[in-house]
């Protein structure tokens, strides 16, 4: 039996306190963790950064054939122009992902026990400096696994897992651009996504997550921007509100009218402001909604007041993001549903 | 150098080259025209859009529709033309005026209803014109003309975040009325009706858009 719909989770072994975080007011959604009285986003502060592959294998893939689908994954980031991410394979090793080792290794691991995550990535930090020292991902072998170019029917595309999970060694966190419905079986099944960050995979046989969307870009690009992006781009910013009060967890998507880049991020404290940054100048629509797609706790801790009761709203302007500044505060108002 | 500036420079040019030909060709039609007016620029689409997202085999749904549009412009215009043939004058204009981009959304994925977005925009354009007079009429003081013209035009949006850079071309006709021409300057009316052509700035298409343009100005004839 084929086992669908599956969340990809991001998982948190650490010396200091992680979680996932709301991290700073402006940018995308990125992983954090408060560490010294203060929340730091997990970011490698020195690139490229080293990986290694473990030294694994389930049917369909061979050791090498995993090395060259998560080396096509990297490859894929790092070749974000406006991006400068970069990564180095240092080759296979015999240890497993989630050791302690102070290397980023990426393996398969059989986790019959999670039996609706395909693959996850957890960090170690240090526990004084604060400094990110290792993120390893495993892949769930329970699972069908394929490298086959064009994809196989009933098994997962490594390398469209890999390519998301990268994106949270990376430091970024789900992005909620996606429309998902509720399967006969249980859970949600993704209808379309507009990122590879999207916190629910496709079907088995699927290869459409081997691309980055315009949001994925965006998002690793405010994350390790190329010497001149901040200046080439702009950012919205503003408040969402709902009967006089700021909105938690409010998704707000920007729509570049000329380019047809979609670019997401939340309002991301009481007072519901948000921050798109990355984004093309030039006149953007505003779409903000819900996040009743997919489960909360992909995105924000269990405990935050997340607002999920009001309908999906368009701001009645036409919001223009400037080159190298920010459109100025757009206040947004919803209505309950 | 863009094309909207080349155009310039073939005026400009133009205008050296056959100056000592306008001077012979001094009569009662004037050597030299400033005129000041008004001009309703109709609207113009600029384009339509799809949010998308990418489904499980590669294809797209779409999130929601858009279709955009550049409001009428009513501009306020300066023109300057100087006679270079019995038949022909060359000149310049600038303009400025107010608009709106105004957005539909359409086809919410999740069943919003549709809704218009907009913004305020103010065209700023400066251009060259070359005009040639057709036979008068009316004792001389009714005359019309074709034209033709390009320029460069800049949209600006509310609050001036941006700016962007786009063309305008033109082709058309219209008349002059000479109210009062004995004795000194000739004082008069220009009506005219345009094609106007814009490119880029707001168009980011990279195609051209058409709107009709009608103008009324006074002129003063020197």
């Amino acid at each position: 039996m084929t086992p669908v719909p599956f969340r990809r989770t991001v998982a948190v072994v650490v010396l200091a306190l992680v979680a996932l975080a709301t991290a700073p007011a402006l940018a995308y959604l990125k992983l954090g963790f408060d560490f010294d009285g203060r929340r730091l986003s997990l970011r490698w502060t020195r690139v490229p950064v080293p990986y290694f592959v473990s030294q694994t294998s389930v049917p369909g893939v061979s050791p090498s054939d995993f090395q060259l689908a998560v080396d096509r994954a990297f490859s894929t980031w790092a070749e974000v122009p406006t991006s400068a991410v970069a990564f180095e394979p240092r080759g296979i090793t015999f240890a497993l992902p989630g050791e302690d080792d102070e290397r980023s290794t990426l393996g398969f691991l059989a986790r019959p026990d999670l039996d609706r995550v395909l693959a996850s990535t957890s960090f170690l930090v240090d526990g004084v400096s604060g400094e990110l020292i290792e993120a390893d991902i495993f892949f769930n072998s329970v699972f069908p696994w394929s490298v086959h170019p064009g994809g196989e029917a009933g098994r997962y595309d490594l390398e469209s897992v890999a390519l998301h999970e990268i994106g949270h060694l990376s430091g970024l966190g789900h992005s909620a651009l996606g429309e998902t419905e509720f399967s006969a079986g249980g859970g949600r099944r993704v209808i379309a996504a507009g990122a590879v960050m999207f916190p629910i995979a496709f079907p088995a046989g699927s290869t459409a997550d081997r691309t980055l969307r315009a949001d994925d870009v965006a998002g690793i690009s405010d994350l390790y921007p190329e010497p001149g992006f901040p200046d080439r781009t702009g950012s919205v910013s503003g408040h969402v509100t709902k009967d006089g009060r700021g909105v938690f967890g409010a998704h707000v998507a920007a729509f570049h009218l000329s380019t047809g880049a979609l670019v997401g991020n939340f309002s991301l404290n009481e007072d519901g402001e948000f921050s798109i940054a990355g984004l093309a100048p030039g006149p953007h629509v505003l779409r903000v909604e819900p996040l009743d797609d997919v489960d909360v706790d992909g995105f924000f801790p269990a405990d935050a007041p997340v607002t999920l009761d009001f309908r999906v709203t368009y701001p009645q302007r036409i919001v223009v993001v400037p080159r190298g500044g920010d459109s100025g505060v757009v206040e947004i108002e919803v209505v309950g549903k | 150098m863009t094309a909207i500036g080349c155009a310039g420079c073939l005026v400009a040019v133009a205008a050296c080259l056959l100056a000592p030909a306008g001077a012979r060709a001094q009569t009662a039609e004037g050597r030299m025209d400033v005129a000041f007016g008004a001009r309703w620029v109709g609207a113009a689409t600029l384009g339509s859009a799809e949010a998308r997202l990418t489904t499980a085999d590669g294809g797209t749904r779409v999130l929601f529709e858009t279709h955009s549009e550049l409001t009428p412009v009513r501009t306020i215009e300066a023109a300057v033309h100087i006679r270079v043939a019995r038949f022909l004058r060359i000149g310049g204009s600038v303009s400025s005026g107010r608009s709106r981009m105004e957005t539909r959304i359409t086809a919410d994925f999740e069943g919003a209803p549709d809704t218009v977005v907009s913004e305020r925009v103010t065209e700023f354009a400066i251009g060259g014109v070359v005009a040639a007079d057709l036979r008068p009429m009316a004792g001389a003081r009714f005359r019309p003309f074709i034209a033709a013209g390009a320029g460069h035009l800049r949209h600006v949006h509310e609050g001036r975040p941006l700016v962007e850079i786009g063309r305008l071309y033109h082709v058309g006709g219209g008349a002059d009325y000479v109210l009062r021409g004995r004795g000194g300057p000739a004082l008069g009316v220009r009506v005219d009706l345009r094609a106007v052509l814009r490119s880029q700035g707001l168009f980011a298409d990279g195609g051209l858009h058409a709107s009709p343009a009608v103008a009324g100005s006074l002129f003063v004839r020197f």
